[in-house]
């Protein structure tokens, strides 16, 4: 998808290339589905989880479930809007889980330290190039952002997900979450009121 | 328009959805409100703000992860297809007492029936077992000394002795296309119309094709059978094969042997060794020691000597064959070895023949109902009791 959450058709006509040929037993066809979609799946569940370890584990099991049921996509709808909303419905069962909920009422004193590959403690380093303070600004501006989306109810955080972080149109948010036009015009009014409650004076 | 009304449109109207007429109203109070224009561009800076989030990326690794995902649900996969055909979930619920009840429902069934059959009211003692394979070999070898006369014959097939039952037999006898009933025949054995000897005599006129009434040149007499049993015994000869019943029985062909050799001086020595033996194991035996008793005391024997059960079953097995006819099986006793019935396939053809060689070796029951049998059928089963005279 482009910035308006519009795939261009020849990308659509592509990828159903690469599905017809991950079912005649081309392996190497799905790798290179992942490889296009990897990154906005990613976003997009970052974006609904608000944690990274979550997204990566909820964006995997995502591309495991479409392996697994590649051979039932009917080549009439998009690849990529269905791949969204397999996407989503994995994140709406991870924030369902009873495990999730319990880590999200524990508050982290710290950042864990990251440990790489070969056991030595490391600690990211930022490039502070444009200024240390302004990174520092727009991180804690992202933070807010994603603490107000994170405190949003599941289908209203989808929604203003889906239309004002992915750019997704209405239509193509219909397809990917189910709902009717009215539904989700509804709660993405709703939705976004909370977030200018929350959100005033930070934007 | 109210404030709350026109929050409520903001989202639609930053879409660009509202229609024309609504988007002039809001606008319209938008421009004498300050405070809704203040959240609108609030809710604008919002909008914009969540559209500016970084994106994301997915780690480097992520391909790999996505691989070894697969790999690991696809093993998962299949452990858990074997776990669902192992421990299915029942769809209906069964009560506890509701299942037990039929299993003991079941036992009992199970149970009844088993008593049923050892001690119920339609109980038939089971037949007794034909002897093994080995058995009935270890039988035919322990005969008694009378029996060992039958040396010679051909022994039973080992399948029809050990099982008998019937087996399909390289005879040229086409099998019917239905199994019929076999005809029941009781052959009584025990006074035997014509002795071994006469009967031997009775083939070979038949093989060198001699009238019945002529009297044969050498016939094998008595004492041409004693004179000869002093001599070394022949080497058994190779019988021509004619189609003759004779000539395929081994009783036949081996009293006829003991009568092929004549010599008065050898039959006067034979007189001598015979006094004070048994007649009945000469003539049995007839190429072995002969036994007590003078000639006339033999001929008078063995003339009398009814049939074995064994010499029965020899001959009728000569007659089976010179009728282009199978033996099917043979039932043994159990206790005694002895045979006692046997179930022969003759062709219709011989079948009249077949009851008149019969009848030379015992006495058939009920001739009259042997011959009425089922017209057009190309052979005749037939059960053969043997039956001894008391």
């Amino acid at each position: 998808m482009n910035e308006d959450g519009k795939q261009p058709a020849m990308e659509q006509h592509q990828e159903t290339a690469w599905i017809k040929a991950f079912l005649a037993g081309d392996r190497s066809a799905f790798d290179k589905l992942v490889m296009r979609h990897q990154d906005k799946v990613f976003n997009l569940c970052y974006r609904l989880l608000g944690d990274y370890e979550d997204a990566s584990d909820c964006a995997q099991e995502a591309f495991v479930k479409v392996y697994r049921s590649l051979k039932d996509f009917r080549f009439g709808s998009s690849f990529s809007t269905w791949l969204y909303a397999v996407a989503v419905n994995t994140c709406k069962n991870k924030l369902k889980s009873a495990e999730y909920r319990r880590r999200k009422r524990m508050i982290p004193i710290d950042d864990p330290p990251e440990v790489s590959d070969g056991g030595k403690t490391v600690r990211e380093i930022e490039d502070p190039s444009p200024s240390p303070l302004a990174q520092l600004v727009d991180k804690e501006r992202e933070r807010l952002l994603q603490s107000a989306i994170d405190d949003l109810p599941p289908d209203a955080r989808t929604v203003v997900v889906l239309r004002d972080v992915e750019g997704l149109s209405y239509e193509e948010i219909v397809r990917v979450t189910g709902h009717n036009v009215g539904t989700l015009k509804s709660k993405l009014a709703r939705a976004r009121q909370q977030l200018r409650e929350e959100l005033q004076g930070v934007v | 328009m109210e404030c709350s009304r026109v929050n409520e449109l903001f989202s639609e109207y930053l879409d660009g959805t509202l229609d024309d007429k609504t988007r002039r109203m809001l606008e319209g109070h938008l421009a004498a409100c300050g405070s809704c224009a203040e959240d609108l561009k609030t809710l604008r800076s919002c909008v914009a703000a969540l559209g500016s989030l970084d994106k994301v990326r997915a780690p480097a690794d992520f391909l790999e992860k996505v691989h070894a995902r697969i790999e690991l649900d696809e093993r998962a996969s299949w452990l858990g297809w074997f776990k669902e055909k192992l421990f299915f979930p029942v769809h209906v619920k069964v009560p506890l007492e509701m299942a037990g009840l039929a299993m003991a429902a079941l036992l009992v069934v199970f149970l009844y029936h088993g008593t049923k059959q050892r001690v119920g009211p339609g109980y038939v003692p089971p037949r007794a077992e034909a002897p093994t394979a080995e058995k009935a070999d270890q039988k035919l070898e322990t005969r008694s000394q009378d029996q060992l006369a039958l040396k010679d014959a051909p022994p039973p097939k080992l399948s029809e002795a050990a099982t008998g039952a019937a087996v399909p037999s390289p005879a040229p006898v086409p099998a019917p296309a239905e199994e019929t009933k076999p005809l029941q025949l009781a052959l009584l054995i025990g006074e035997a119309k014509e002795s071994l000897t006469a009967f031997a005599e009775r083939a070979d006129r038949a093989e060198r094709g001699e009238q019945p009434g002529e009297a044969p040149e050498r016939g094998p007499t008595l004492k041409s059978k004693r004179e000869e049993s002093s001599q070394p015994l022949p080497a058994r000869k190779a019988r021509p094969a004619a189609p003759s019943m004779a000539g395929r029985s081994s009783i036949p062909s081996r009293m006829k042997g003991a009568g092929v050799s004549p010599g008065k001086d050898a039959a006067d020595d034979v007189r001598a060794d015979l006094e004070g033996k048994s007649a009945r194991s000469a003539a049995r035996v007839g190429n072995s020691k002969p036994s007590s008793g003078g000639l006339k005391t033999l001929d008078a024997q063995v003339s009398r000597e009814p049939m074995t059960p064994l010499e029965a079953l020899a001959g009728i097995r000569g007659f089976v064959e010179s009728a282009g006819g199978i033996i099917e099986s043979i039932q043994y006793n159990a206790v005694s070895s002895r045979p006692e019935s046997l179930m022969a396939r003759i062709p219709a053809q011989f079948f009249p023949r077949f009851l008149d060689q019969l009848q030379r070796i015992g006495q058939l029951r009920d001739p009259a109902e042997a011959r009425v049998h089922t017209p057009g059928a190309e052979t005749i089963l037939v059960r053969i009791t043997l039956e001894l005279a008391r």
